[in-house]
């Protein structure tokens, strides 16, 4: 007989309305501003290997209007009961159906055509996707990448550990279809950086 | 959590709106910041104040609002005016958030149809009330159709707005929501503030967000974004100049709001900007009209 849910479900927010405001403003600053490094309290006790960042990014931003994709790896009993539980949003398998994708890795984020870009017509209607990254900052000896676009005062260099080191090529790709596009936020260990579709990315 | 922790005065939710309310709202403005100028449809909620009143700027302010913020509301430029005076105190009631007239204390800002003259700075954010979020509403009525010429990019009518504007006129007569190039990519409205402001939305360290409640819809455009007017290389985009100082505080490079002072014709023009005007008096400046500070009375 399986455990009853009380006792294997682990708590979300302890202060739902203030934690999640503070996770969307990280989110939202760094989409505003790309390439910023911005910190907020992840949710630690999340279940693995779900990271705390991308939990609490999840837990702002999901509810029973976006479908969820999540990676094989995060496709487990217990993340799927912590995310119903605490969001309401319905999974889908489909990633181009999905509003928010949880990536676990750089490994497990495939092609991103994959996901939806939206339409010209409704460029919005494109998922948000949450990847988890290694860190932020030379010291992590990641790749470095200058960033350019809105958001940017000319150039903003940053290192990240753990992104796709074709990072830079597949987002071009992208830029070629703006209006429509993916806008990333990447989950570092307790910060969070945003790449929307208009940042364009040179490795360095 | 606590009950106490996530509500205010009588029983409201913080900031007013339940929690699923704002993370569509939130949902709609992280994808407004990603695409500049786009116009992102919303569920905008019935606020408890009609249409006209700013409740797109009010639901835009109430999603992202945090405890730590100090809010300052303008309404042309005014902190004092009825519309201004009525959003802090709905703010400060339902969220219980520090206050400020003072531009450079502000972390949200709420305006209607001004950007105040002290430049913007870094971690500053912007929210305009926008009466009109389609800036060809009034070149094609029909929804369906301006959709789709943003999608194409298909500006073509605006530049003939304008150009029988030059036609007629002999110059751009527009002087308000005067539309401009986001990114070169999106036409957007500028909601109905003064021509003289659009180049301040240029290259603004600010975040600037823009919430239309009536229209449900809402756009944005990151720090250090290309925000250029619409105009042709004979007829560039020009700003209102004014001919005299500030009556108050002799500012020039302002822009002013005229005022009758009598029934017999007499008028002074004044800062629009409240805050502006009366940090510049503080500091010693001093226009043409002015006759001291007026003290409180005392009886």
């Amino acid at each position: 007989m399986p455990a009853p849910l009380a006792a294997t479900l682990r708590p979300g927010f302890a202060d739902p309305v203030f934690d999640a405001q503070a996770a969307f403003r990280a989110a939202m600053s760094a989409l505003a501003e790309p390439g910023t490094i911005r910190s907020l309290a992840g949710l630690d006790h999340a279940p693995a290997p779900l990271g705390s960042i991308a939990a609490a990014l999840i837990l702002a931003l999901a509810d029973y209007e976006t479908p969820l994709w999540r990676d094989a790896l995060l496709a487990t009993p217990e993340i799927d009961a912590w995310l119903r539980f605490h969001t309401g949003a319905p999974f889908s398998d489909a990633p181009d159906a999905a509003a928010f994708a949880l990536v676990s890795g750089a490994e497990a984020l495939g092609d991103l055509d994959r996901f939806s870009h939206g339409s010209d017509l409704a460029p919005e209607a494109s998922t948000t996707v949450i990847l988890t990254v290694a860190g932020f900052g030379a010291d992590t000896g990641g790749v470095a990448f200058r960033l350019a676009g809105p958001g940017i005062d000319g150039t903003r260099d940053v290192t990240i550990a753990g992104a796709p080191v074709d990072l830079a090529e597949r987002r071009a790709a992208d830029l070629a279809l703006y209006p429509r596009g993916l806008d990333l936020l990447l989950a570092g260990p307790n910060a969070v950086l945003g790449l929307p579709r208009t940042t364009r990315i040179e490795r360095i | 959590m606590t009950a106490s922790t996530a509500t205010a005065a009588g029983g409201y939710a913080f900031a007013y709106l339940d929690d699923q309310t704002k993370r569509m709202i939130r949902r709609a403005i992280l994808k407004a910041i990603a695409i500049p100028g786009h116009q992102v449809p919303f569920a905008a909620r019935d606020m408890p104040m009609p249409y006209g009143w700013g409740t797109g700027g009010i639901q835009v302010t109430a999603a992202i609002l945090g405890p730590a913020d100090v809010l300052k509301v303008i309404d042309q430029g005014a902190d004092d005016t009825t519309n201004a005076v009525s959003i802090r105190k709905f703010f400060k009631t339902t969220a219980n958030v520090a206050v400020t007239t003072r531009t450079t204390e502000a972390t949200v800002i709420q305006t209607r149809h001004r950007i105040p003259e002290t430049p913007l700075g870094p971690g500053q954010i912007l929210v305009y009330q926008v009466p009109i979020p389609e800036p060809l509403r009034f070149l094609e009525p029909r929804e369906t159709e301006t959709r789709v010429m943003h999608a194409l990019a298909d500006y073509g009518l605006m530049h003939v707005k304008l150009y029988e504007d030059i036609a007629t006129h002999g110059r751009i007569a527009k002087t308000y929501a005067y539309p401009v190039k986001v990114e070169g990519r999106y036409v957007m409205d500028p909601s109905p503030t003064p021509k003289f402001d659009n180049p301040k939305m240029h290259l603004s360290p600010a975040l600037q967000l823009f919430g239309a409640g009536r229209e449900k819809r809402i756009y944005a455009l990151p720090p250090f974004t290309h925000v250029v007017s619409l105009d042709f290389e004979d007829h560039p985009f020009e700003p209102t100049r004014f001919d005299a100082p500030c009556a108050l505080c002799g500012a020039t490079g302002v822009y002013l709001d005229e005022v009758v002072t009598d029934d017999a014709g007499g008028r002074m023009f004044v800062c629009s900007d409240t805050d502006h005007c009366e940090t510049r008096r503080a500091e010693g400046h001093h226009g043409t009209e002015w006759a001291g500070e007026a003290t409180e009375a005392t009886a």
